[in-house]
């Protein structure tokens, strides 16, 4: 079965699994309006709202400034403007967005003016206060050149922004256009304060929007780690009532050593005591490498667990994944998908980055920082080489915040890879292939006498690097008696070691004291 | 396994196998040399046997009087030795420079015989043959045309030949006369000390054993004549005498304090075509005498022709595997996937061959220095990958030989002016 196959079975299930599909083809569920060419400050903005969306799970269309008709602002059901101070709507843009009925939220200080009455703050720097919620909040100084804020408004959203000329609100709205006045792509304040603007602005109801879930994740676990460890971490967690999910590395060869398989059963452990497994794809500069083999990487990989009856039942890829094709193709093998920041430097065109979208994936964002997005869900990660102690003080500040935290298997997931077919329902367990499979735990039988088969080269390598250990310390042994031989002998040379009495009497001999020896 | 990964297992394993025997073998040379440092080597006799030196010469008109006259300076009582040169069908005017000597020095007795093409002209062993058929003596001395040894080097030989019954043969120490002449006979001189002598002296402390090395030795002549005196065909004349004296069950004992100074080849080229003649003479000794490994009447010179096969088809495959896989590595044509493989082993093992040199260095005057040491490193990465292509060489013309049932022509060392 090709790939496109593969992939349109997965969304054949995900529709018969009952889960929301994707918005129609035609129809744009934001429309962002963006300058071409802006500033570097621009650009991080612009990638920051991309991500965001991204997370969001929103159908959007990105359209440059002078390319934005009518049309299509009349089909977007929101639209989004950002752009910088000194650039301006152009004529076919701007009536558009005046005549358009349709929400309209403009980002920072480009083009409000064109759009709004505006009063133009020209401090230098303001300070800009937000509350997520009753226990988390930010009050920040932010620099910022020439903002614009409504000269008035209909309605206040949320946050203050207070100035030497009087105090603004962060968000507010005039007529159809709302104005979020601050933005910086760099500040994960700024990012979860106009995520959750966003979120109530597009919010259809009087009420707010319901609160997205954190999910704890135990990241970056590899087979060779200690098990104890883990188990101490697993275990406080537990104590602690926090469900958690644990990303395991993918392994691809060697999956039969007693060593993997003791790692996969504290995984089939901690499996059915309601953790959630999450497969990691490889570390790799994903533009530079075949997308068939990543795939065939992933297959082996997951087959590597669940022939231990480990079953991941999420992915956890790079950012990137969800921008480029190969990474794109990857994911639509796995509902549920879990990003993360990567420090991979791949350049994402905006068409690409509503391309996953249509796959319909439960995407979980990153968690930025201790403030809670309250506009997708994120997942939390904690680092397994940190000590117990240094974690349980991390779960109970979150524990403390405003973040839910939930399990994964409180979601429906399903997996279509290679010729693995498997669903997990909550409620119902565990599907694999159509046939009911348990996550429940029972203990492996180890071989005592386990043949490695390892070959000559593994069991040689082994050998040379033993024998590297006793070939040093023969080396010195033999360097120290060389060193005590050559002190000897130089001080009996001084005494005429080797030194003949007669040598006087040499007539026709070269003088061995050196230089005659000289050929001319 | 590839096989680049089985080669570099062969290659590490003899290599170090090698260096393990070398250090064995110097830090004997060493505790000999220094037993024999702490005498002058002399044994005094109450009367000493008449002495023939042998010196084949065949076009060495630059060096031979020099020689003659060093052989005449012997402190040997001067009526107990004769000097025989053979001018081996020389076209140059060595006889000439010979009779100028006879000429002064009328009363010692210099012999000279000369050869045409048809009774000589066939190489040292016959040369040698030669000599001995006119020789009276009851001991035979050999020394190359390029010698000069100490006025006591003969003595020294003697006396230890004749004290002692189970001695064959007794060599002596041989130095390098040009050793500043160029950078090749810098590295010739570090090479004899450190692998002729160094090694010949551990030999003789651990194994009773010693090849002769062509120059400065003295032997019984009933030995000789016994063994029906030297082999023609063999290119390596010495070492083939050795083993036919191990055969009789005599030791070859090696005395460091009877020293000879001799001319190295300063030019690649000379250098080359005289370790290539070497080479075929071992080789062809060798496969004379790779039998007497499996044969246990033949004692301790199984343990000598073991130690030529290792020199020779050990290192030299070694040497020639690691520096393919080394060469083709970079390349790219190769990959050797075998792990463990540690930089700092082989660090170490330079750092071995440079003090395992530089033991014997300490021994010498005006041998021990850092630039010793730097050159012995240097050596490590130049001159001994030369002896690969030496033997390589030998094995072809060996392999000719056989196959075109031809005799290799004796290749005469070119001397030059000291």
């Amino acid at each position: 079965m090709s790939r496109r196959a593969r992939a349109l079975a997965l969304c054949l299930c995900v529709c018969f699994l009952g889960v929301a599909s994707p918005a129609e083809a035609e129809t744009v569920e934001m429309l962002v309006v963006y300058e071409q060419g802006g500033d570097e400050g621009i650009r991080a903005q612009l990638a920051s709202l991309r991500d965001m969306l991204l997370y969001m799970t929103k159908n959007v269309r990105y359209l440059r400034a002078e390319e934005v008709t009518q049309e299509d602002v009349e089909a977007a059901s929101f639209v989004l403007v950002l752009m910088d101070e000194s650039s301006r709507l152009g004529p076919a843009a701007l009536a558009a967005l005046e005549t358009t009925e349709n929400p309209v939220m403009v980002v920072g200080p480009g083009a409000i003016s064109q759009l709004a009455d505006t009063d133009l703050i020209d401090d230098g720097s303001v300070r800009v206060s937000y509350d997520f919620s009753p226990e988390t909040s930010f009050d920040k100084l932010i620099r910022t050149n020439r903002m614009h804020v409504l000269s008035y408004c209909d309605s206040q959203m949320g946050g203050r922004i207070e100035t030497r000329s009087g105090s603004f609100p962060l968000c507010a709205i005039q007529g159809n256009i709302a104005h979020f006045a601050v933005f910086d792509g760099d500040d994960p304040s700024l990012q979860a304060a106009l995520a959750t603007e966003l979120t109530r602005w597009m919010w259809p109801y009087e009420n707010d929007p319901h609160a997205y879930a954190g999910y704890v994740v135990l990241n970056e676990v590899y087979p060779f780690d200690d098990v104890e460890h883990l188990m101490e971490i697993t275990d406080m967690l537990e104590k602690e009532g926090v469900p958690y999910a644990v990303t395991v590395m993918p392994v691809y060869d060697n999956a039969h050593f007693p060593s993997m398989k003791r790692f996969c059963e504290y995984l089939r452990y901690i499996q059915s005591r309601g953790a959630t497994i999450i497969l990691r794809t490889p570390l790799v500069q994903l533009d530079e490498v075949d997308g068939e083999e990543l795939y065939q990487r992933i297959l082996l990989s997951y087959e590597a667990y669940t022939q231990h009856g480990v079953y991941p039942l999420a992915l956890q890829a790079p950012k990137s994944y969800a921008y480029l094709e190969q990474g794109i193709s990857l994911l639509q093998s796995f509902r549920t998908v879990l990003l993360f920041e990567s420090d991979d430097r791949i350049d994402v065109s905006l068409d690409a980055a509503t391309a996953i979208y249509k796959d319909g994936h439960q995407l979980i964002a990153p968690y930025y920082g201790t403030l809670s997005a309250s506009a997708f869900s994120t997942a939390i990660y904690l680092d397994s080489r940190d000590s117990a102690e240094h974690l349980q003080a991390q779960v109970r500040a979150l524990r403390m915040g405003s973040v839910e935290l939930r399990s994964l298997r409180s979601m429906e997931h399903s997996i279509y890879l290679g010729k693995h077919y498997v669903t997990y329902t909550p409620g119902e367990g565990l599907a694999s292939d159509g046939q009911a499979d348990n996550l429940q735990f029972t203990p492996f039988e180890y071989d005592e006498e386990f043949d490695y088969e390892r070959g000559f080269i593994a069991n040689m390598t082994e050998q040379i690097a033993r024998s590297n250990q006793l070939i040093l310390f023969l080396v010195i042994g033999a360097t120290g008696v060389f060193l005590v031989c050559i002190w000897l002998a130089r001080r009996l040379v001084r005494r005429q070691f080797l030194y003949r009495p007669s040598e006087k009497n040499r007539s026709n001999l070269p003088d061995i004291d050196g230089n005659d020896e000289v050929m001319p | 396994m590839s096989a680049a990964d089985y080669l570099t297992l062969f290659a590490m394993i003899s290599i170090w196998s090698l260096m393990a025997i070398n250090v064995f073998l110097s830090i004997g040379g060493f505790i000999y040399m220094y037993r024999m440092g702490k005498t002058d080597g002399r044994i005094p006799l109450k009367e000493y046997p008449f002495v023939s030196v042998m010196v084949p010469a065949h076009n060495e008109s630059t060096v031979i009087a020099r020689t003659v006259r060093a052989l005449l300076n012997f402190d040997y009582p001067v009526d107990k030795y004769e000097v025989i040169i053979i001018n081996d069908n020389s076209s140059d005017n060595t006889h000439q420079m010979l009779e100028e000597v006879q000429k002064e020095m009328p009363d010692r007795q210099l012999i000279v015989v000369s050869t045409d093409n048809i009774i000589g002209g066939k190489g040292k062993s016959n040369a040698l043959n030669i000599g001995l058929s006119v020789a009276k003596g009851q001991i035979l001395a050999v020394y190359d045309a390029d010698n000069t040894p100490e006025p006591q080097a003969l003595s020294i030989l003697v006396e230890n030949l004749v004290s002692d019954a189970s001695l064959g043969a007794v060599i002596g120490k041989f130095r390098t006369r040009n050793r500043n002449a160029s950078l090749l006979t810098r590295f010739v001189n570090i090479e004899t000390l450190a692998y002729q002598c160094m090694n010949q002296a551990g030999r003789w402390f651990f194994f009773k054993l010693c090849t002769i090395p062509g120059t400065n030795f003295v032997i019984h002549r009933h030995i000789m004549e016994s063994i029906g005196g030297w082999d023609p065909n063999a290119l390596s004349e010495d070492t083939e005498v050795s083993f036919r004296i191990y055969r009789m069950g005599y030791h070859i004992r090696m005395i460091p304090n009877a020293v000879t100074w001799e001319q190295e080849p300063f030019r690649l080229g000379i250098w080359f075509k005289q370790r290539t003649r070497w080479a075929v003479g071992n080789l062809y000794v060798l496969s004379s005498n790779v039998k007497y490994v499996f044969d246990k009447k033949a004692g301790a010179m199984r343990m000598d022709v073991l130690y030529y096969c290792l020199i020779y088809a050990m290192m030299l495959s070694a040497l020639v595997c690691s520096d393919a896989i080394f060469v083709l590595g970079v390349l790219g044509f190769s990959h050797v996937s075998l792990g463990g493989l540690s930089t700092l082993i082989w660090v170490l093992a330079s750092l071995l061959f440079v003090l395992n040199v530089m033991i014997t260095l300490a021994g010498e005057k005006n041998e021990f220095s850092a630039t010793s040491a730097f050159l012995t490193l240097l050596m490590l990465f130049t001159y001994s990958k030369l002896w690969v292509f030496v033997v390589l060489r030998a094995l072809y013309v060996t392999v000719r030989q056989t196959v075109t049932k031809r005799q290799e022509t004796w290749y005469k060392t070119e001397r030059s002016t000291d």
